[in-house]
């Protein structure tokens, strides 16, 4: 049975990891479209993790009714087999399992001086639950799949990538479409790996002690888990040599092997192989009770405490507030989501930050947010356009978001979906300030949102008629119906180093109205330009 | 000059009258380097016609090439995603030519510019660098800054920063200088339906004037083909400046056109 659940772990891990690497562009060679790699939706993990959906539905106020189902298949196996789900299938559990090898030695793997706080995972999910309640999400600190995800991204991808480019034969690599263009990077990776890497550590103080401790997730399932239908059961050749309760490495055995806490026992089988008596047996039947909860109500309300401070906090520290007019008014000037995106208020309900967007994004534009978006937009995605430009032919981000934070999109849409407004800096645009000739913000804008006229506003002859003539300086201004925030002339213009003469502000953002409303917009607000494309 | 509704046919007549192209000695490493910068489709004439480059690998393949390189360093992103959609990369498969995409900078190298007068050195693709012969595939389309986007400007994909370019002081000068440090034995350029509006990029108003030109002077080609958007070559500034620095024939009346 060993063997199979090992089996179990490590398909799941492995088809974890090709399923993050999977979140990356595959390109149709015949028409260029472009599509999500996986043979599965890359956020499968992410969208069967019932803490995740159900956080996200609860501070959100939101019922996407594909959010809820894709919980459904966990919450059954853990009424039908308890916190199997941990021991089998959890990608971070199989990580924690192979760090606690590392860390502890083998005649230390079984002793009594293991450390853990069983409760303690209780007031993390009180917190969690606190929050979302508020409509404000923790749940994305230390929910186990959207916490390994996203330190992937963060943390390892991009180092992972130039230690590739490094090695001799790889120089390609970009043509597989594992890794993008140009060598990936992120904000804030060390943070997110140094996360993970103390999780792992956690096999200092005892076996699994992340899983035993403070995975809210393991606490969720930990509560379904009170009745499982299949549970470990001892029969009467039962010794009491207590060897079970050792080899436990959920501390989930009572002190004289019979008693199981179904709440913490991951049905991962040892006990049953080990026992001398052959007495324990994994098997349905009638539930019995398992010893109380007994949960700490000081500090179930301190874990609820802090949970409510950070959704009052986070709420008051938030980046947006709608104003009378129902527009979002977001206070970050570069708070730039990407297309599809809810509503910046039900975006930070929503987004679990995962980090998926950000590693599938093909042009590493979209970073996560440190401080742009206030305490409530920890790790959320931003697009930041002098690192990499919204692409104009993608769609991913909408593709890969597990709680439809981003909503899928379509290419066509996206000529109406305005995350932001370009603004020219005339102070550092090499035009305005010093009379060049430079068109490069014109040139490469996909939506021909970059028009021309004298410094006063009023037209410039058209050179193209002819004639020796030198052409009258122009002076690049933004048409604000055709301009998405795209931010591909932020990323080409060649003035201003790190600041661009062009920026993205979130001074376009229509995100508050419906996508029919944001194209009704664009209609009313459409000017003809002379040789730019009208209106379809 | 090829005129033909088909530019298949048309570029072969243009080469024909040409005199072909015996100068493709068996065995030789050619690049063609297509204008492939944009996402955009071949029905909005923004990228050199998929079409062309699969005729041109073709023929070179018959003039006994050996290895055939598709170079291009995309502007939108991702590259390999541009290639596809403006069917550059599905042309350059189907011949089984190789296809580079210069998105970094080690695809590029490091070279002087010994006759420029502004620009003193830059990066030239090594694909170029490697290869015995360079045949520059540019599309004639208008373009916003310099008013038409020709075979000299489409040389601004082999170098590595752009960026630079426009923010120095005269990107006509730096065109004409970094023309004077890149041979190119053969222009092609597609001017068989061609975006005379709102370029380089467009979409906008299409012509079709259904010609390839096909020239061994880089220069001529250019300004032959300012007649198609109805300007002389002395407003597109680059060609001047080509000319300064003796790079080709600039003046329309001295050029020979073989129509074909």
């Amino acid at each position: 049975m060993k063997t199979v659940r090992r089996t179990s772990q490590i398909f799941f891990l492995l088809l974890f990891l090709v399923l993050f690497f999977q979140t990356a562009h595959h390109i149709d060679w015949a028409d260029g479209g472009m599509s999500v790699s996986a043979f599965l939706p890359a956020d499968f993990f992410l969208r069967i993790d019932p803490l995740l959906g159900w956080t996200a539905i609860v501070a959100s106020r939101s019922f996407p009714l594909a959010v809820a189902l894709w919980t459904v298949p966990v919450l059954l196996l853990t009424l039908l087999f308890g916190r199997a789900f941990c021991g089998w299938v959890c990608p971070l559990g199989t990580l924690v399992d192979c760090a606690d090898r590392a860390v502890r030695p083998k005649r230390e793997r079984r002793t009594k001086l293991e450390r853990s706080r069983p409760r303690l995972k209780y007031y993390v999910l009180g917190a969690v639950a606190a929050s979302a309640l508020l409509g404000s999400q923790l749940v994305w600190l230390l929910d186990p799949i959207a916490l390994t995800f996203r330190s992937l991204t963060l943390g390892f991808f991009a180092p992972l990538q130039r230690a590739i480019q490094w090695l001799p034969g790889t120089g390609r690599l970009q043509s597989w479409g594992i890794f993008p263009d140009q060598q990936a990077a992120y904000g804030s990776g060390f943070a997110a790996a140094l996360l993970l890497g103390a999780i792992l550590a956690g096999g200092f103080l005892s076996r699994r002690f992340w899983c035993r401790s403070l995975c809210p997730l393991g606490a969720l399932l930990g509560l379904i888990a009170r009745v499982p239908f299949f549970r470990r059961r001892v029969g009467s050749a039962c010794n009491e040599c207590t060897l079970c309760r050792l080899e436990c490495k959920m501390d989930a055995i009572g002190e004289k092997g019979k008693r199981t806490s179904t709440a913490e026992c991951i049905q991962c089988q040892s006990c049953a192989e080990l026992c001398p008596q052959e007495a324990i047996r994994m098997s349905p039947g009638r539930p019995e009770p398992g010893p109380k909860l007994n949960l700490d109500r000081r500090r179930l309300l301190a874990g609820v405490g802090v949970g409510t401070a950070w959704g009052l906090g986070a709420a008051s520290a938030l980046a947006r507030r709608p104003t009378r007019d129902g527009e979002s008014r977001i206070t970050g000037k570069r708070l730039i989501r990407p297309p599809g995106s809810v509503a910046e208020e039900l975006f930070t309900e929503r987004c679990v930050r995962c980090g998926a967007c950000m590693k599938v994004c093909p042009t590493n534009g979209l970073q996560p947010a440190i401080v742009e978006g206030g305490l409530g937009a920890i790790w959320t995605p931003v697009l930041t356009p002098r690192v990499g430009e919204c692409s104009q032919n993608c769609n991913l981000c909408g593709e890969v978001c597990p709680t439809d934070a981003i909503e899928p999109f379509t290419i066509p849409e996206k000529e109406h979906l305005f995350i932001g407004r370009a603004v020219i800096n005339r102070s550092s645009c090499v035009v305005w300030e010093s009379g060049k000739q430079c068109l490069v913000c014109d040139e490469v804008c996909s939506y021909s949102a970059i028009y021309w006229l004298d410094k006063n506003g009023s037209a410039v002859p058209y050179p193209a008629d002819g004639g020796d003539a030198e052409p009258l300086q122009g002076f690049p201004y933004v048409d604000p119906a055709r301009c998405v925030g795209c931010g591909i002339c932020e990323y080409n213009c060649p003035a201003g180093g790190p600041d661009a003469a062009i920026r993205v502000t979130r001074d376009g953002d229509k995100r508050h109205l419906s996508r029919a409303e944001q194209e009704a917009w664009q209609a009313a607000n459409w000017t003809e330009r002379e040789g730019k494309p009208s209106l379809r | 000059m090829g005129k033909a509704a088909d530019p298949t046919s048309a570029l072969r007549s243009a080469l024909a009258a040409a005199g072909g192209l015996a100068f493709i000695r068996p065995g030789s490493r050619v690049v063609l380097k297509p204008n492939a910068a944009w996402s955009r489709t071949p029905a909005q004439a923004a990228n050199t016609d998929p079409r062309l480059l699969t005729a041109m690998i073709q023929l070179c393949r018959e003039a006994g090439a050996g290895k055939i390189t598709v170079f291009e360093h995309t502007i939108d992103r991702p590259a390999a995603q541009v290639l596809a959609v403006s069917g550059i990369a599905a042309a350059a498969r189907q011949e089984g030519a190789e296809l580079i995409y210069g998105a970094t900078e080690g695809d590029f190298a490091p070279i002087m510019v010994p006759r420029g007068k502004m620009m003193k050195q830059d990066t030239l693709a090594r694909a170029v660098l490697e290869a015995d012969v360079f045949i520059n595939m540019p599309k004639a389309k208008h373009h916003s800054q310099t008013q038409l986007t020709l075979g000299l400007k489409n040389l601004m994909g082999v170098n590595f920063n752009r960026q630079a370019w426009h923010s120095g002081p005269d990107l006509a000068q730096y065109i004409a200088d970094y023309a004077s440090a890149v041979a190119v034995d053969l222009t092609v350029m597609d001017a068989s339906r061609i975006l005379v509006t709102n370029g380089p990029k467009g979409p906008g108003t299409i012509r079709e004037p259904e010609e390839v030109i096909v020239s061994f002077d880089p220069v001529a080609a250019d300004a032959y083909a300012c007649r198609l958007f109805d300007l002389e070559p002395s407003s597109v500034a680059y060609i001047g400046k080509a000319v300064e620095l003796g790079l080709g024939e600039g003046n329309p009346s001295n050029i020979v056109v073989k129509r074909a």
